[in-house]
């Protein structure tokens, strides 16, 4: 990718932010709109790396959590209210999910980062221990 | 937003829990072994990454918003979107004398089907080479039994000496025979029961090789009974580049441990090309910019920092050692290509085989203009050094001549003298594969050519006049062998001695 269209994209990625830094729809429609009238060259590249870059963005405000079993309303509550608790929590999405393959315990994803303790987690690092 | 996640961070690990943190990417793109990641924030250079499936990588290139993984497994039950993890590991390999006997892969796996390997120690793959302040001077030969080697390009321990030419010329041959050699020594040394010999264990790294050709070195390691003293660390042509590009590091750490621990041992990257090869692969996969014959920037440093590891360590290291044996194929002679000028430059000499010479049946085809060794005589015992001294100079000053004089008739004595001691010289050092001979043989070989014994003998008879003064030797002049072999000199009693076992030869030798 060249350092023009690096730079442009880096631009609309800004654009997409409203005022509080969360990425707003409207802005990242008003971005493809305005790539639509103009018509820039290499239209396909520039519209791939500013998807590649709002989902990178996205990730950032995102935080996973996987559950071994179903969770309740209050258990998803108290998950949000301890989130929503922190300061500037406008900014983080929290998405509470089941997953079967944890067995129990739970996983949580932060961007890059995963925190776990699940037993599928304990039995993955005892069959480790076996075969190193 | 990032102090956001920030504080989730801290308030997550402020819990006690058996938690674990990893750091995680995912796969965008596939292509050749090499995978792109999207993510893994904290990963480091050169790091192990673990991907599904067991297969494993090396993050080989940390870009602004990706990761360039080298894959060393099965790729083929890898797909876009899979999660690749940190290890917070380099890459390692088993190390230690459980590997002897064994031929393993390039991050140490056995491939022999003898079992698993059960060794102790792991070394990491990518280490620094010894620095200044433990080195110590190369002084100590290492004995090919090539004798043309031997007496012209001696190898000293810890020294880089790289064997470099055509296709087909006998590069591997040299190395397998110094191999061989090491492990007549060795069993001879252990023998004797003699405290302070040191025997010499072998790496042979085969890089981007046909599988029979491993196979068949092995075969020969095995029926000289070398094997015993030799890992073999092996990366087809048809394993995938980044094993190839692995292996002579795998192996460099191998070696590298029986260096540390005091115990002298030798290594032979065969081939370096290959190397080079497999690497400018991997770089061009991972869009790094290229510069000379496509291969990437840092491919000099590729060669250099794996044959810097190869040294001499003084007493307070442990007096251990590591000789390298680079090899490099050139095309049609030409010395002056990309690579060869690079490894030429970085080792301490190097033995060049001539086609033309293979050609004309002069085995092993050691060109003595092109050959050097810049450790010279320091690593020769006094005895052979002795009788070796002039013979490059006469053979260099005998190829000259021998040029010239296609066009004159008419030569003065000394010309002819000269031209007449280079053809036997010539014929003297023709020695057949994997039948290395014995320093203090080959002292005795070259002291009675010193002592004109040859001359009488046709130059065609000469080989085979060889052939019978080392069958003699090592049988009737026992005796004035031992001397050489326990001393090391060439004292006048021992000379005594070796003028009359010459004698007696030469009075059978019909």
């Amino acid at each position: 990718m060249s350092a023009k269209i690096k730079s442009l994209v880096r631009e609309l990625h800004k654009s997409s932010f409203n005022k509080v830094g969360v990425i707003e729809e409207t802005l990242v429609e008003g971005v493809l709109f305005g790539l639509r009238e103009v018509k820039p060259p290499r239209h396909m590249e520039i519209l791939k790396a500013y998807l590649s870059e709002i989902r990178k963005s996205l990730r950032h405000q995102l935080v996973e959590v996987e559950l071994g079993c179903l969770p309740n309303e209050s258990m998803e509550s108290t998950l949000k209210d301890k989130i929503n608790s922190m300061a500037s929590s406008s900014a983080i999405e929290l998405q509470v999910s089941q997953n079967d393959n944890l067995i129990a315990g739970y996983r949580i994803r932060l961007v890059d980062d995963v925190f776990e303790d699940s037993i599928q987690s304990r039995l993955s690092k005892l069959s480790q221990s076996f075969t190193a | 937003m990032s102090s956001i996640t920030e504080l989730i961070r801290k308030e997550i690990e402020s819990l006690s829990t058996d938690a674990t943190r990893t750091n995680v990417g995912t796969i965008t793109t596939l292509a050749d072994g090499v995978a792109r990641v999207d993510g893994l924030s904290k990963v480091m250079y050169n790091e192990m990454i673990q991907f599904p499936n067991n297969v494993l990588g090396i993050a080989l290139n940390l870009e602004e918003d990706s990761v360039g993984c080298v894959l060393l497994g099965d790729v083929s039950s890898l797909k876009e979107g899979d999660e690749a993890r940190t290890t917070g590991k380099l890459l390692s390999v088993p190390v230690g004398k459980e590997l002897l006997g064994r031929v393993v892969d390039a991050v140490g796996r056995p491939m022999d089907g003898k079992g698993a390997i059960n060794a102790e120690t792991t070394f990491p793959v990518e280490r620094i080479a010894p620095g200044i302040i433990p080195r110590k001077s190369v002084d100590q030969p290492l004995q090919t039994g090539i004798m043309a080697v031997d007496s012209m390009v001696p190898i000293g321990r810890g020294q880089r000496e790289l064997i470099i030419g055509d296709r087909s010329t006998g590069k591997t041959t040299i190395a397998i025979d110094t191999i061989i050699n090491q492990a007549k020594i060795n069993k001879q040394g252990e023998a004797s029961g003699d405290s302070n010999f040191r025997p010499v264990f072998c790496i042979y790294v085969a890089v981007g090789q046909k599988n029979a050709n491993v196979a068949r070195t092995i075969k020969t390691l095995e029926a000289s009974g070398a094997m015993e003293y030799v890992t073999i660390v092996s990366a087809p042509a048809a394993d995938n580049p980044a094993n190839q590009y692995l292996a002579p590091y795998s192996g460099c750490a191998m070696g590298e441990w029986y260096m540390e621990n005091g115990m002298d041992a030798l290594i032979v990257y065969d081939d370096l090309s290959k190397h080079a090869v497999a690497y400018r692969q991997i770089s061009l996969i991972l869009k790094r910019p290229s510069g000379r014959e496509a291969y990437p920037g840092d491919v000099f440093y590729l060669h250099s920092r794996l044959l810097e590891r190869s040294a001499r360590l003084n007493e307070n290291s442990g007096n251990g050692s590591l000789t390298a044996l680079p090899i490099i194929e050139t095309q049609m002679g030409d010395v002056s290509g990309y690579i060869p000028t690079n490894v030429i430059s970085i080792t301490d000499g190097q033995i060049f085989l001539e086609t033309d010479l293979f050609n004309k049946g002069i085995r092993p085809a050691v060109s003595v203009g092109l050959s050097v060794s810049r450790v010279g005589s320091a690593a020769q015992i006094k005895a052979y050094k002795k009788v070796a001294g002039k013979v490059k100079l006469e053979l260099a000053q005998f190829r000259e001549l021998a040029a010239f004089s296609q066009f004159e008739s008419d030569l003065d004595a000394t010309t002819k003298a000269s031209l007449d001691r280079g053809a036997r010289i010539v014929e003297l050092f023709k020695q057949t594969a994997s039948n290395p001979i014995t320093v203090e043989v080959q002292t005795a070989i070259m002291w009675a050519m010193q002592n004109n014994f040859f001359d009488s003998i046709a130059v065609a008879d000469v080989n085979r006049a060889t052939q019978s003064l080392r069958e003699y030797m090592e049988t009737q002049g026992k005796e004035a062998c031992q001397l050489i072999y326990s001393s090391g000199k060439l004292e006048e009693d021992t000379e005594q001695k070796l003028r009359s076992s010459v004698e007696d030869w030469k009075r059978t030798f019909s």
